[in-house]
């Protein structure tokens, strides 16, 4: 099992290996792909659809308002 | 970087339109797995007042190489400070995107401008170079991101248009640069991010439906939001394309952009959110920029799947 630590940047190389990149050095244990399905891309939303939106002001945050 | 990423928790896409008090824009795109920058992107560039937003963001973000970047069109207020984004940011594996300016319309640029750009031309002569030529209906970059689902994450150009500039090459029509502005899509899961550069009503007139097939969530209004780029919300609405939630836009407030009756064609189109990186209304005593900060959560587990904040001098247009 992989443990995901924020701090590194998490890369699947194209042998299928993990790389968690760090400033001073890096390690690669192997991990197997997760997934075999379909990719979920634009070509699978339905036509005419539209996804919730809002507004989050970060000054009224700020403001307390 | 390679073209698969990993995530376990949470997979968003945050896209920063930056704008300054007078002209003046940049985009940073980050993908954030699990909360954290996997792969990073900035189109064009600019600074003034000593405030450079984009390197500010990046630098905040812990990024230290991006993996992406577009240069839209030589002109100056898309390009002050990319040079300090080539040299700080850049690495051999960023892919770096510019257009095809030919070399008789080279006049019509500023000195610095030119010279940046004459330079990167020369990285592309030398044959090892990851610097490219952006043209229409072009696949720039594209990952896999893998986790419980697969998403597919891809940046294409949808301009400039190649039979413009090609007739402006055979008539030898030098061109003051907007017909060669690059025009980009992102497709991010089943999110659609357009980004209309300084893009012009001749190119928008010779889009092809075919391409823009997909309901589109974000437009960054071409020019500053200026009449010369008007078209593009009739243009998508005649491919049967329901208008984005959300359009925004930079200021140009020399050439008093953007133009109110434009904005007003995205909001007739029934765009529900419009963002100005700048109020219209000259206000002392506030921010020199303004950041809109956009985020798409690629799962679709939010309740919202897209959020914005408004920054510095950002506002929402009514």
């Amino acid at each position: 099992m992989i443990e995901f630590k924020p701090s590194y940047k998490t890369i699947l190389s194209n042998n299928d290996r993990i790389t968690h990149e760090k400033k001073d050095g890096s390690f690669t244990p192997k991990y197997r792909l997760p997934n075999t399905g379909g990719v979920i891309d634009r070509r699978s939303r339905v036509p005419g659809s539209r996804f919730k939106s809002r507004l989050i002001d970060e000054r009224i945050k700020k403001d307390g308002k | 970087m390679a073209n698969k990423i990993l995530y376990s928790e949470t997979l968003i896409l945050e896209v920063y339109l930056i704008g300054y008090a007078s002209q003046g824009e940049s985009i940073v795109f980050l993908l954030k797995a699990d909360g954290h920058v996997s792969y990073a992107g900035v189109v064009d560039c600019y600074e003034c007042y000593s405030i450079n937003k984009t390197i500010e963001i990046l630098t905040s973000e812990g990024v230290e190489k991006i993996d992406f970047l577009c240069w839209t069109h030589p002109h100056d207020d898309h390009t002050l400070g990319l040079n300090k984004i080539l040299d700080t940011f850049c690495s051999d594996n960023t892919k770096i995107w510019i257009t095809d300016i030919y070399p008789q319309s080279y006049d019509n640029y500023s000195q610095p401008s030119i010279k940046l750009y004459k330079s990167l031309k020369d990285r592309i002569k030398s044959g090892n170079s990851k610097v490219k030529i952006a043209t229409d209906n072009k696949l720039l970059a594209t990952l896999k991101c893998y986790g419980l689902q697969t998403y597919l994450f891809e940046i294409w150009s949808f301009a400039p248009n190649s039979t413009i500039l090609t007739e402006r090459k055979e008539f030898d029509k030098p061109e003051k640069g907007n017909p060669y502005s690059i025009g980009l899509s992102i497709f991010a899961g089943r999110f659609n991010i357009m980004l209309g550069g300084d893009v012009e009503n001749e190119t928008i007139d010779r889009f092809e439906e075919e391409y823009f097939d997909t309901p589109i969530d974000y437009i960054k209004i071409p020019h500053h939001g200026s009449s010369s780029g008007d078209m593009l919300p009739e243009k998508l609405d005649l491919f049967a394309l329901k208008p984005p939630n959300i359009a925004t836009s930079t200021v140009f407030t020399g050439h008093d952009l953007p133009e109110d009756k434009v904005l007003q064609r995205y909001k007739k189109w029934g765009t529900s959110e419009i963002y100005i990186t700048h109020g219209l209304d000259c206000v002392a005593n506030r921010e020199k920029y303004g950041v809109v900060l956009t985020s798409f959560d690629i799962l679709e587990e939010r309740e919202y799947p897209i959020e914005t904040i408004l920054l510095g001098n950002s506002i929402s247009y009514n």
